[in-house]
């Protein structure tokens, strides 16, 4: 397993000395490869349930199995979209050095949020979340103007103080859980902790996950604590955007879910139960309120995958089985479709550089194959059949009606419909009309991963693998507890 | 006569002291110097921690607070405020009178909050855990109240010690790998902080934070 994390660290430092037209083509190639190995670590997970490496470490269950899945195959598709968005970057000017800045931050992201995903220990954990803090940040002030330099040093400030809350957090865990393990590495272990944990003192764990929820919580952009996030997202470049929208936030989310597992063991959780939901509904309706207003589409992206976040929290804290599917469902139908969206819309930034909603009409004749995907990506994101996001909100929605959360139902349902109409308003916008800027060429590298998104999207609002509900089973068991997951 | 326990808690009342000092400063440099002191009482306080429960990962930890964040962040940040040459006051959002006055009741109301808390154990020292967390609370309201991006770094910091601190007035400090992590992670973004300094001041003309205004809604 630590050839997963490893690979990413060596090609990071690996691409400073290789040209920048190899450096294009090996990327994918790597990604591809450890794509293929995390899904055969999956297989074993199947299997064997969990697996273990490097000292007990690291470890792969099924929660982050889904992860370590998402994250290699965004980076595949990312990977490929960076040859064409870069190209185009490079023919407007800017400097090689910066291709080779990017390719560096851009791995080393990349080990971060692997290193987190599959780390057992919660202390090696948050220091792979603040790497991913670091890693990102000059990612976003990338090209080093004004709003730029700005969006990266509200990222650094504000996720440092959040990051470190949650860190204060960890001690807290640590705290109560030393005094049944020990005050060694063990007493950090998440697996560990599990095996004492309904022993632990309920109180002072209340605490701790106060802390982590609004220290990781500031990294998954719950309101009101999500002021870096439409600015880091709309300035940093696509690739990365698309990354950090698609990957990052559900990574940042993991680490709050597997503190929730451990208060969560004998399934009576209800205070956190009740954090959770409101963050995850406070968040959704801040999101839509913005998402009407907007006149950038790259901040209006920003804002719905906040939205999502918020979906997704919602349905972990109503922690039914049916709930837990549909937010795991919802983890990875968010990734996906938030690429295509942004992948969409990178390419008209990259063609015609404005961001301002109002300035671009008649994509469907200057920009006939990203437009198409574009107004797909739209229908998808806002949860219409028959794309996959629609599967994992309609869950949502049932599991919140199931479980006696009526009134929170319809709340959620009545933001939904105010985002389909903010983003039906803004995009058909843009797609339809007559063209004011000229026509220009499409490149086959930037619309290829939008087509693989597209098999994706579409396969899994169809048909769900058998393989994957076993996973989702397996994640009830561990975000429930054995004995919790049985009463339903 | 003074026992080792009420050292440790004289050790991190020193701590706190400088950062409600941190927050009088009316100069730059004055802030950074102020930063390394009280990260030396840190590191002291460590060290006595290490003495006390006879555990040599402290000692490790004690002289990588020395180094890191008594020299070399000090060193590194009054670099770069030398080569941007800040000659200008700190801008407070709230003068400094308030500040102080503000700082001790965040004092107050951090050991009252932890009054009754916190028992189930035995503790090596236990007046440094409220002593901790007030100087948390001092951190991110320097955050807050000042408008200079180089204070802004200094607050951060001073909330990172508070947290060690807190670490090791309740649980004898955390693992070694865990405490080479964070070490390293504050580090380095105290570095990459300091690089985006130089970028602001190149693209603003200033350090004043809140002429960043770029991105509002």
């Amino acid at each position: 397993m630590a050839i997963l994390v490893l690979t990413f660290l060596v090609f990071a430092i690996l691409y400073r000395f290789i040209n920048i037209k190899l450096t294009f083509f090996i990327q994918p190639v790597i990604t591809f490869l450890i794509l293929l190995y995390a899904l055969f670590l999956t297989g074993i997970v199947l299997k064997h349930r969990i697996i273990f490496g490097f000292y007990h470490l690291l470890f792969l269950d099924s929660l982050n199995a889904v992860l370590i899945i998402i994250i290699a195959s965004l980076s595949f598709l990312v990977a490929i979209y960076s040859i064409g968005y870069f190209k185009n970057e490079l023919k407007s000017g800017l400097p090689e050095n910066k291709v080779k800045e990017y390719y560096f931050w851009m791995n080393f992201f990349i080990f971060a949020m692997l290193l987190l995903s599959i780390s057992n220990n919660l202390g090696i954990l948050w220091v792979a979340i603040e790497g991913t803090t670091l890693a990102t940040t000059f990612l976003i002030s990338f090209y080093r103007n004004k709003e730029a330099v700005e969006a990266g040093w509200k990222y650094i400030i504000i996720c440092s103080i959040g990051i470190a809350f949650a860190f204060f957090g960890i001690v807290l865990l640590y705290f109560v859980s030393s005094s049944f393990l020990g005050e060694s590495l063990n007493a950090l272990n998440w697996t560990d902790i599990m095996k004492v944990a309904p022993h632990l003192n309920k109180h002072i764990l209340d605490i701790a996950f106060i802390f982590v929820l609004v220290g990781f919580g500031t990294k998954v952009g719950f309101a009101p604590f999500h002021f870096w996030l439409p600015d880091a997202h709309s300035e940093a470049p696509t690739p990365v955007s698309a990354l950090m929208s698609g990957v990052l936030l559900n990574c940042a989310l993991y680490a709050i879910i597997r503190i929730y597992a451990i208060l969560n063991m004998d399934g009576q959780a209800y205070f956190a139960n009740e954090l959770l939901m409101f963050f995850g509904l406070f968040t959704v309706f801040i999101a839509s309120i913005f998402i009407i207003k907007q006149n950038d589409y790259k901040r209006l992206l920003a804002y719905s995958s906040m939205e999502h976040m918020g979906i997704i929290a919602f349905a972990f804290s109503i922690s039914t089985p049916l709930a837990i599917f549909a937010a795991i469902l919802g983890m990875i139908n968010h990734a996906f479709t938030k690429s295509l969206m942004f992948f969409s819309t990178g390419s008209v930034l990259s063609n015609y550089h404005t961001k301002k909603i109002s300035d671009i009409r008649g994509l469907f004749k200057i920009l006939p194959f990203t437009a198409v995907f574009m107004i797909i990506g739209v229908l998808a994101i806002t949860g219409n059949p028959p794309f996959s996001i629609f599967i994992s909100e309609f869950l949502t929605l049932l599991a919140s009606f199931k479980a006696d959360y009526a009134l929170e139902g319809i709340l959620l349902l009545s933001f939904l419909v105010l985002i389909f109409i903010g983003f039906i308003r803004h995009f058909v916008g843009m797609a339809a009309g007559e063209p004011v800027l000229e026509k220009k060429k499409e490149n086959i590298y930037m619309i290829f991963p939008m087509f693989l998104i597209l098999i994706v999207i579409l396969t899994f609002g169809i048909y769900i693998p058998e393989d994957f509900k076993i996973l989702v089973t397996n994640i009830v068991v561990i975000v429930k507890g054995a004995h919790g997951s049985r009463l339903q | 006569m003074l026992n080792i326990t009420s050292f440790i808690e004289l050790m991190g009342a020193f701590v706190l002291f400088f950062s409600i000092l941190q927050t009088a400063s009316h100069r730059v440099d004055f802030s950074i110097k102020v930063y390394s002191i009280q990260s030396l009482f840190l590191s002291i306080t460590i060290f006595v921690m290490g003495i006390y429960s006879n555990n040599a990962e402290l000692y490790l930890s004690s002289f990588l607070t020395f180094a890191i964040k008594v020299i070399a962040i000090p060193y590194f940040l009054n670099k770069v405020t030398k080569r941007i040459s800040i000659r200008e006051k700190i801008v407070p959002y709230i003068n400094m009178t308030n500040s102080v006055l503000i700082t001790g009741a965040i004092t107050i109301f951090a050991f009252f909050i932890t009054k009754g808390d916190f028992a189930s154990r035995e503790f090596i020292a236990r007046r440094v855990f409220p002593t901790a967390l007030a100087v948390i609370l001092i951190g991110v309201f320097i955050m807050i109240a000042r408008k200079k991006a180089i204070i802004q770094i200094i607050g951060f910091l001073t909330l990172d010690n508070g947290i060690i601190l807190a670490a090791t007035s309740i649980t004898k400090g955390l693992p070694l790998v865990v405490d080479i992590g964070v070490f390293f992670d504050v580090f380095i973004g105290a570095i990459m902080a300091g690089v985006l300094i130089y970028r602001i001041r190149t693209s603003f003309d200033s350090l004043d934070t809140s002429k960043m205004s770029n991105l509002k809604e």
